[in-house]
């Protein structure tokens, strides 16, 4: 099973790997394996959930019955994972987000970078992102992959609060903050469109798959 | 419905949990639901209520209410000036009182038929990180789903069934998704170490203090994180996610606790501490 290993995670769920970096062909092997699961739930498993190269399963059954579906079903399951077909590279549905780019962090991503703030805003929206999987809060986008002259690595310390709406990056990754939340990404802007409501018909504005573009707005736009 | 009570303070934190809301970890969202799954469920036993009945989750400092109709309540979880696994009858106009605990962390009540809640995305368990429902405030009224005065078909369980959580605890460790990558130096002083509770722990997390431990250095991929899971930050500090932790994460995982560990773990004050001994096969 190149590429492909699984080690328990407790006596009830399996952490299965697929891919170690931040990759075009990792990203699409996540996008395929999780429409799988969500399309042909396996018998015996109650939840999975996403990592970039990684899932989570876990089974729905504990002690014994929990082993046996990982020595016997599991196998079976990553053998039919490899032989599927990688998620096609374009996206379906493109999703604009306008984003006032004031974030705090700006100027110091645009000298550690050694950039302007000008050409940073023009460096991170002048590309379409995918969404790679929603997790951390709810409706949380893991967006990739961010252009290399961004990449930093994330701050040493992490901040107590970052307010909903802020549009952030780290390493290869960026992202928006649904809702407030600790963090040690860098703030670059924010955006008003919502990601997660739960009241709305469809809680999360942002699906696996999609392409996410950033639109700079100024203040009154948003 | 049956308005009950009037909130009067909502003391550290009060709110509506039940079992929580499992299926939605993909969308990034907690499971989320009651901190000490078996106290809440005794709570809801002692009234006669089914076992996922929506309970009131005080912590930490206790809460006031005043009465607005006799009935009956049912109570377990950590002392709070009441005695825990005991179904109270309280009457109109009655103030009452849950104070700073003796032991534990976390209070559960219990009103007849459970509370009546909002749900959200199919449970009524409240996470304020995620954006799902707020905790009590002062002033709002709270009403049980049954008259509070009739109790569930089941009666009362034998009361008296208290926990009596301590200040100490041993958990047991199960291996985490990077254990092999610690040293075999920083696993040993990971479980020689005496654990305390820090008092920045929430429903997300427990902050453990007492030493630091060398993670395996480089940076990791974001994965999922399993509750219960004991990572180690970048500054060496241990925290035990907790309901409404996050669903993926980038810290290592040295290991895992099961529901009795995060159970126990949950009920541990700040300033409570904890050994962890490694899991037999």
């Amino acid at each position: 099973m190149r590429d492909w290993s699984f080690q328990p995670y407790g006596p009830h769920a399996w952490l299965v790997r697929f891919g170690r970096d931040l990759s075009e062909e990792t990203m699409c092997r996540a996008l395929s394996l999780a429409r799988d699961l969500a399309e042909r739930r396996p018998e015996g498993l109650s939840e999975f959930t996403m990592g970039y190269g990684s899932v989570l399963l876990e089974c729905a059954q504990d002690g014994e019955g929990a082993a046996r579906w990982g020595r016997q079903v599991l196998p079976g399951l990553i053998e039919a994972w490899r032989a599927l077909e990688p998620e096609a590279a374009a996206a379906t549905r493109t999703v604009e987000i306008p984003v006032v780019y004031d974030g705090e962090d700006l100027g110091e991503v645009a000298r550690r970078t050694g950039l302007e703030a000008g050409e940073v805003i023009k460096c991170h929206s002048g590309r379409d992102y995918r969404v790679w999987m929603l997790g951390f809060a709810p409706g949380f986008p893991y967006l990739g992959v961010l252009d290399e002259a961004l990449q930093l690595p994330r701050r040493d310390s992490p901040r107590a609060r970052i307010a909903a709406g802020s549009v952030a990056m780290a390493g290869a990754q960026t992202g928006i903050y649904p809702s407030e939340s600790a963090g040690g990404w860098h703030i670059l802007g924010r955006t008003a469109r919502r990601m997660f409501d739960p009241e709305r018909a469809e809680p999360f504005l942002l699906r696996p798959g999609d392409a996410v573009r950033f639109v700079p707005v100024e203040v009154g736009d948003v | 419905m049956f308005e009950f009570l009037e909130v009067l303070s909502p003391g550290c934190g009060a709110s509506f949990q039940d079992a929580g809301r499992p299926g939605w970890k993909r969308f990034g969202v907690p499971a989320g639901g009651w901190m000490d799954p078996a106290a809440a469920g005794l709570a809801n036993e002692l009234i006669g209520n089914p076992a996922d009945a929506v309970v009131l989750e005080l912590a930490l400092q206790g809460a006031r209410f005043r009465v607005l109709r006799d009935g009956w309540l049912g109570l377990a979880g950590a002392s709070m000036g009441w005695t825990p696994g005991s179904v109270r009858v309280v009457l109109r106009d009655e103030e009452i009182s849950f104070l700073r605990p003796e032991n534990g962390v976390y209070a559960y009540l219990a009103a007849p038929g459970g509370w009546a809640a909002p749900q959200y995305l199919g449970s009524a368990a409240v996470s304020a990180r995620s954006g799902l429902g707020r905790g009590l405030a002062a002033g709002e009224v709270i009403s049980s789903r049954r008259d509070p005065t009739c109790r569930g078909p089941e009666g009362a369980a034998p009361a008296g069934q208290s926990v009596g959580y301590r200040p100490r605890i041993e958990a047991c460790l199960w291996p985490g998704p990077q254990w092999s990558e610690f040293s075999a130096a920083a696993r040993s002083a990971f479980f020689a170490t005496e654990w305390r509770v820090s008092a920045r722990s929430d429903r997300m997390g427990v902050r453990l203090e007492g030493a630091s431990i060398k993670g395996p250095g480089g940076t990791m991929l974001s994965e999922p994180v399993l509750v219960g899971s004991v990572q180690i930050t970048g500054e060496g500090q241990p925290v035990v996610t907790m309901r409404d932790g996050p669903t993926v994460g980038g810290y290592p995982k040295i290991g895992w606790l099961d529901q009795a560990g995060c159970c126990s773990l949950a009920q541990l004050p700040p300033g409570g501490t904890v050994r962890f001994e490694p899991w037999k096969k």
